[in-house]
């Protein structure tokens, strides 16, 4: 069994950090991490709760959307439906479990333990958010596209905490978000997320990520390039759609063949291209 | 194993319990204070831990009984003000058969209908999705939770 402590301060945080390492664990909505350490899959000799630590418990909207590794993600939720309501984070929210976990549950801490399926770091990859760590040793920034590892696993250190992310807004982009998953409070099979931004009716950027149970979130880099320069059409989805399947890496797990995974990832990715075209005001092009 | 002395508003009323660590909110509120709160999965998964945390519903599985120092926390008992009427229109709907899960929908559905609202269907069903009942009530609840809304 684990020993506890809620310190009050980052640099108390850091200190336990620095001297427990990989034997303690970061303990801040906890719905991410209690599930494991019930069902014992993990056994951390020590949990440090950040809950009591002052200044990071916070959301701010000036030129990006910055948010601090205690705020929860069902206060994220409300925030942005008043301020936000079409962003690609705000579209997403409400997808995770259901709101009784996100009335605990922080947006840092998904981003952080990273469970496969989650949307948050799939949506963070698609932004490429920043991610800000620090640890006694100093801080950093991090872009998620580096955070992310191709495997699924996180560059974060033991002795290291991630305090706060900012994501650019997307007000003018087109976004959207498709999953499907098997129960209501499943990790999703499947998803896609995409951020689109058009010009004079031609798509002038797309960012794609796929993610699943069995699927490391990961951008679609050709299906990205495929897209950029074009008119949308009925025959650039279905170009899309096969670019995706093609590229998706995929790990068979229980219930959810790679075949599967991989053909549901083209079709979602092309499903939520075609959401983000409808939204994209410049982009006349009708797609069918 | 390390302990800690915890102070909180529990169903309205102060207390202090010395618990330990690794004890869940759940367990302290079941086996600790004999209060209704089923505890089923202990992962999360299916809602019948359900309490309020300042007024907030939560699975009181996946906090630990030391989060809730300083806190107010709510059990189907603390629930004064909707009870009656949700007791009253989940008996009258058959909302209710084996009743281990009525603690979670009850207090999940007193969050819904404290805020104040005239919930749609589907805001109810929103509301209940990560509740499971396994004899299936689920339509009866429905029913229940937009008859006690009607009384308000």
């Amino acid at each position: 069994m684990f020993t506890y402590s809620a310190p009050t301060t980052i640099e108390e945080v850091l200190g336990i950090l620095s001297e427990w390492g990989p034997r303690a664990r970061i303990l801040a909505g906890g719905q991410t991490l209690l599930p494991l350490i019930q069902n014992g899959t993990l056994r951390p000799e020590h949990l440090v709760d950040i809950n009591g630590v002052g200044g990071l418990d916070f959301i701010d909207l000036k030129r990006n959307l910055r948010i601090g590794a205690c705020c929860r993600q069902n206060d994220v939720e409300v925030f942005l439906r008043a301020n936000r309501g079409n962003s690609l984070l705000s579209q997403a929210l409400p997808l995770i479990a259901d709101h009784e976990i996100r009335n605990r549950g922080t947006v840092c801490g998904s981003l952080a333990a990273a469970p496969r399926g989650a949307e948050l770091p799939a949506i963070a990859l698609t932004h490429n958010a920043n991610l800000h760590i620090r640890s006694r040793r100093g801080d950093r920034e991090v872009p998620a596209t580096s955070f992310y590892r191709e495997d699924g696993t996180v560059a974060i250190e033991a002795d290291e905490i991630l305090t706060d992310v900012s994501f650019e807004d997307d007000e003018h982009s087109g976004t959207a978000i498709e999953e499907i998953r098997y129960t209501q409070l499943s990790f999703p099979a499947c998803g896609a997320a995409v951020l689109l931004d058009s010009q004079d009716g031609f798509c002038s950027s797309l960012r794609l990520t796929i993610f699943g149970q069995g699927i490391p979130a990961q951008r679609m880099g050709g299906a990205e390039s495929l897209v950029k320069g074009e008119k949308p059409s009925t025959q650039l989805l279905d170009q899309l759609t096969n670019r995706i399947r093609k590229e998706v890496r995929v790990d068979s797990v229980p219930g959810i063949p790679a075949d599967y995974a991989r053909h549901v990832a083209g079709s979602l990715g092309a499903r939520a291209f075609k959401r983000a075209v409808a939204q994209s005001e410049s982009l006349t092009a009708e797609v069918h | 194993m390390q302990t800690l002395t915890i102070e909180m508003k529990l169903n309205g009323k102060a207390c202090s319990r010395d618990v330990p660590v690794g004890q869940t909110l759940a367990s302290l509120l079941r086996e600790g204070f004999g209060l209704s709160t089923s505890i089923s999965c202990g992962e999360g998964n299916c809602g019948t831990c359900s309490v309020l945390i300042d007024g907030r519903p939560v699975r009181s599985c996946l906090m630990l009984a030391v989060q809730a120092s300083g806190r107010a926390v709510t059990t189907l008992e603390g629930l004064t003000d909707q009870l009656p009427r949700l007791q009253k229109a989940f008996s009258e709907n058959h909302a209710i058969q084996c009743g281990f899960c009525a603690p979670g929908f009850i207090v999940a559905a007193a969050a819904l209908l404290r805020a104040g609202s005239r919930p749609s269907e589907a805001e109810i069903r929103e509301t209940i999705k990560g509740h499971l009942c396994r004899c299936s009530g689920y339509s009866g609840m429905v029913q229940a939770i937009q008859d006690a809304a009607a009384q308000e």
